[in-house]
């Protein structure tokens, strides 16, 4: 049996987890979740999963702030990490690919999107 | 002046008085000498007489022996006619026959030997009428004029001469009229020789002496008489005034002359005299027409003018209610009543001017922004209320100095000084509103952000004298604007997970097969599908604005390919395009690359906004992108065959929410009237335009817009 693809979900809405969650789930991955960037990270280090799907605004620590966590983490370096803006967030807008270079996170997608585009950048990035 | 007037009158008066004097004395010279000359010729016509009586020639031509009447005869007739100093009767012979001096009674019958009675004896004897000379006679040694007439025979056919009759003048007859004359004047009578013989002075010391220079005079043609002459050896100046003799009727006269001498002094004292009267009755008169011709001069003419002079001055210091008493209806008052008018005229004048210019400076005092007005040297001459409240520098500290010791700007992000547009709204004549962020320092130092604007102030000439300043606290405003940005943002924020759960819970549904099998059901949610996605396109775009207005948003500007960019947002639309059986076409991209710089992901968003706008219009016809290459710049633009944007609707096109009705009426999809907007904030901000480039009712759109091009080759 190969290994599903395990996603990692961190955001502080319940049903955007639940929705994005259950989405993915039929899709055939597996999904963790996590309601703030602290306990994304933790299950970060913990599970290890293929895929992060970041939300930037949280409460406790912020997207950003959980990322640079997860990035300078050598064990948890490899992890690819996706930010899940919302359209128009002024930190990100225009400067989406910078932060997937400079910083080094895998990319972004954005909320607005249809649920099969979701589904098929989510493929594009855990290849 | 009144003297010389005087003097003139003075001198014209006594000449005019002497010249009367002269005449008259020339006349009573001229009116004595002929009384002489009539006495004279009396004298003349006597003899003859005599010469006629019968006795006397009845007895000379022996008709009459008796002498006894004749001698009767000779001594009556001295006395009945003449008077004659000595009258003789003398025959042809030449014996007297009879006379009346007692000196030739005694000798009887004496031949006379009397050369001056032969002189005359000769000439009567000729039968002419005789008269000598003045001359002093040796019969008598009396002054005398001698008369003979012939005596003739009237008996006998031509009346021979038989005798004449031979008379001497008693002198003091002649002297008489002479000494009857005004002892005043000194009355000479002269001979032709200049001889005295008769005089009205007293002392007459020359008479019977000759006057050499009388006679020469005399020789000198008559009008040189009537000179004052100076008497030298006298020493005193007289007038004297001469009359010549001219005998009367057959009497011819010996020509004498007659001088009248009167000493100036008296001569013409009545004149200097009378002069001086005159003067002195006429000074007082004139002087009195003076006066009064002074007075009604000064009170017609030079009071009016002194008048309008005086209330004139009053005038031009500022006074206008002073006016002129108007005196007369004639031109003078004529001039008063037109300068009062004129006066009137100005006062109302300078009282609307004064009114507009109370009212504008209350109208200035009472504004609620700040107004300041400089002069071309940049001294305030202006600080109304506001503006005093504001900055905390009152009026009075800063009328007259530079506004750049007391109004402070300075940029938000560097504190630099802000106030150059002021200066150049006096050097450029540029009008400038600063953008928000600029800070004004108040007196005390605290910072209030203000909103500012300056403007050249331009008289009717074009020439700049100054520049109004008008400035407000926005610190309110901006407030108010964050309030309402974090509230649109917070709210757009808050909005987008539900709308992100209504969407995506409601695109699940539309996967479900039970879904499916039911139309309807099917058909309601894909209308909440469809509208969750209108409403987070608006979300979006209200968040979009918030933060392209804010200006903070990075461009992700770079130099990527146009081309593939430009095909992928058509792709997007072609099923909707075949749907609506409208075409969809690229035209003349004369390149297969064309590199520009901008923010991709941008120029989409542009891209996809005309598109939709386009597609959503367009019933009929289609769509079509065509290009245009430009030095810099390439142009894109999009065409429709829609329905047209109408010439009102064109000025709201690329505003914030003044989207076109159409736009909404015929939208179907995601759309909330903001795209336009935001296409043009992030045009511009990537250094390129939009506009409209052509539309009209009934034929169509075209909207373009420019991008940077770059001449590298791709680069991601």
């Amino acid at each position: 049996m190969t290994m599903k693809k395990r996603i990692l979900l961190v955001d502080d809405e319940d049903e955007i987890l639940s929705l994005y969650g259950e989405v993915l789930a039929e899709e055939g991955f597996e999904v963790l979740i996590a309601h703030d960037g602290a306990e994304g990270v933790k299950v970060a280090k913990q599970e290890k999963p293929d895929l992060v799907l970041m939300d930037l605004k949280m409460p406790v620590m912020d997207g950003m702030d959980a990322f640079m966590q997860i990035h300078d983490d050598p064990a948890t370096r490899a992890i690819k990490v996706v930010f899940l803006t919302a359209f128009g967030d002024p930190e990100v807008v225009g400067a989406d690919i910078k932060i997937s270079e400079e910083i080094g996170a895998a990319g972004y997608i954005r909320k607005g999107i249809t649920l099969d585009e979701l589904v098929k950048k989510v493929r594009e990035y855990i290849r | 002046m009144l003297a010389t007037a005087g003097y003139f009158v003075f001198t014209e008066t006594k000449n005019a008085l002497q010249q009367t004097i002269r005449d008259r004395q020339s006349e009573l010279g001229h009116q004595t000498i002929d009384k002489i000359d009539r006495t004279l010729f009396g004298y003349y016509v006597g003899i003859q007489n005599i010469a006629d009586e019968e006795s006397i020639q009845r007895t000379l031509s022996g008709a009459v022996q008796d002498r006894r009447e004749i001698e009767r005869r000779i001594k009556e007739l001295p006395f009945l006619t003449g008077p004659w100093d000595v009258l003789k009767i003398i025959n042809s012979q030449g014996a007297i026959i009879a006379s009346n001096s007692r000196q030739d009674a005694e000798k009887n019958a004496e031949i006379e030997k009397n050369i001056e009675n032969l002189a005359a004896l000769k000439e009567a004897i000729k039968g002419n009428v005789y008269y000598s000379d003045f001359l002093f006679t040796k019969d008598t040694g009396r002054p005398t004029m001698i008369f003979a007439a012939p005596i003739r025979d009237q008996e006998t056919a031509d009346q021979p001469i038989i005798g004449v009759v031979i008379g001497h003048v008693a002198w003091p007859v002649i002297k008489e009229i002479i000494e009857a004359s005004d002892p005043a004047s000194e009355f000479d009578l002269y001979t032709r020789g200049g001889v005295l013989i008769a005089t009205n002075q007293e002392s007459a010391k020359h008479l019977f002496l000759k006057n050499t220079e009388i006679e020469r005079s005399l020789s000198a043609p008559p009008h040189v008489a009537n000179l004052i002459k100076t008497e030298a050896d006298e020493g005193f100046e007289a007038l004297v005034t001469r009359a010549d003799s001219h005998g009367h009727l057959a009497y011819k006269g010996n020509q004498w002359a007659l001088f009248i001498e009167t000493p100036t002094s008296i001569a013409f004292a009545p004149a200097i005299s009378t002069a001086r009267r005159i003067v002195l009755v006429l000074l007082p008169i004139i002087l009195f027409i003076l006066f009064v011709i002074l007075l009604l001069l000064s009170s017609l003419v030079v009071r009016p003018i002194v008048d309008i002079t005086k209330v004139s001055k009053v005038i031009a210091v500022g006074d206008f209610s002073a006016r002129v008493r108007v005196r007369t209806k004639d031109e003078i008052g004529e001039l008063a009543i037109s300068f009062n008018a004129m006066t009137e005229k100005m006062r109302e004048s300078l009282n609307i001017i004064n009114i507009e210019r109370d009212k504008l400076a209350k109208l200035i005092e009472s504004m609620g922004d700040s107004v300041m007005v400089i002069d071309t040297e940049g001294k305030i001459t202006l600080w109304n209320y506001a503006a005093a409240l504001l900055t905390g520098w009152e009026q009075k500290e800063v009328i007259g100095r530079p506004f750049k010791d007391i109004l402070k700007l300075v940029r938000e992000a560097d504190r630099a000084s802000n106030s150059d547009f002021i200066v150049r709204a006096i050097t450029e004549k540029v009008k400038k509103s600063m953008e928000n962020h600029t800070l004004l320092i108040r007196k005390d130092g605290t910072e209030i952000p203000v909103a500012d604007s300056a403007a050249p102030i331009i008289d009717a000439d074009g020439d700049v004298w100054g520049a109004i300043v008008v400035f407000r606290d926005v610190a309110k405003e901006r407030e108010l604007e964050r309030l309402k940005t974090d509230f649109v943002a917070i709210a757009s924020h808050e909005m987008r997970t539900p709308l992100t759960l209504i969407k995506g819970n409601s695109e699940r549904l539309l996967k479900g097969e039970s879904i499916l099998k039911d139309a309807k059901l099917t058909e309601m949610v894909s209308s909440i599908y469809r509208n969750s996605d209108r409403l987070f396109g608006i979300v979006n775009d209200f968040l979009d604005v918030l933060t392209l207005e804010e200006k903070r948003i990075p461009l992700n500007l770079e130099h990527f390919d146009l081309v593939p960019l430009v095909h992928e947002c058509v792709a997007e639309f072609r099923t909707f395009a075949e749907a609506k059986k409208i075409y969809l076409k690229i035209d003349d991209l004369s390149a297969s690359h064309q590199m520009v710089v901008a923010d991709r992901a941008r120029v989409r968003q542009v891209m996809i906004n005309l598109l939709g706008n386009a597609m959503r219009h367009t019933e009929k016809g289609g769509v079509r992108l065509t290009f245009e290459k430009q030095k810099n710049f390439i142009e894109v633009s999009v065409n429709d065959t829609g329905p047209g944007i109408s010439k009102e609707n064109q000025l709201r096109l690329f505003r914030k929410f003044g989207s076109i009705r159409e736009t909404f009426i015929r939208s179907k999809e995601y759309g909330s009237g903001l795209g336009l907007y935001i296409s043009k904030l992030l045009i511009e901000a990537m250094g390129g335009e939009i506009w409209l480039k052509k539309s009209s009712p009934g034929a169509g759109s075209t909207f373009s817009f420019t991008l940077r091009t770059s001449t590298d080759k791709e680069g991601v």
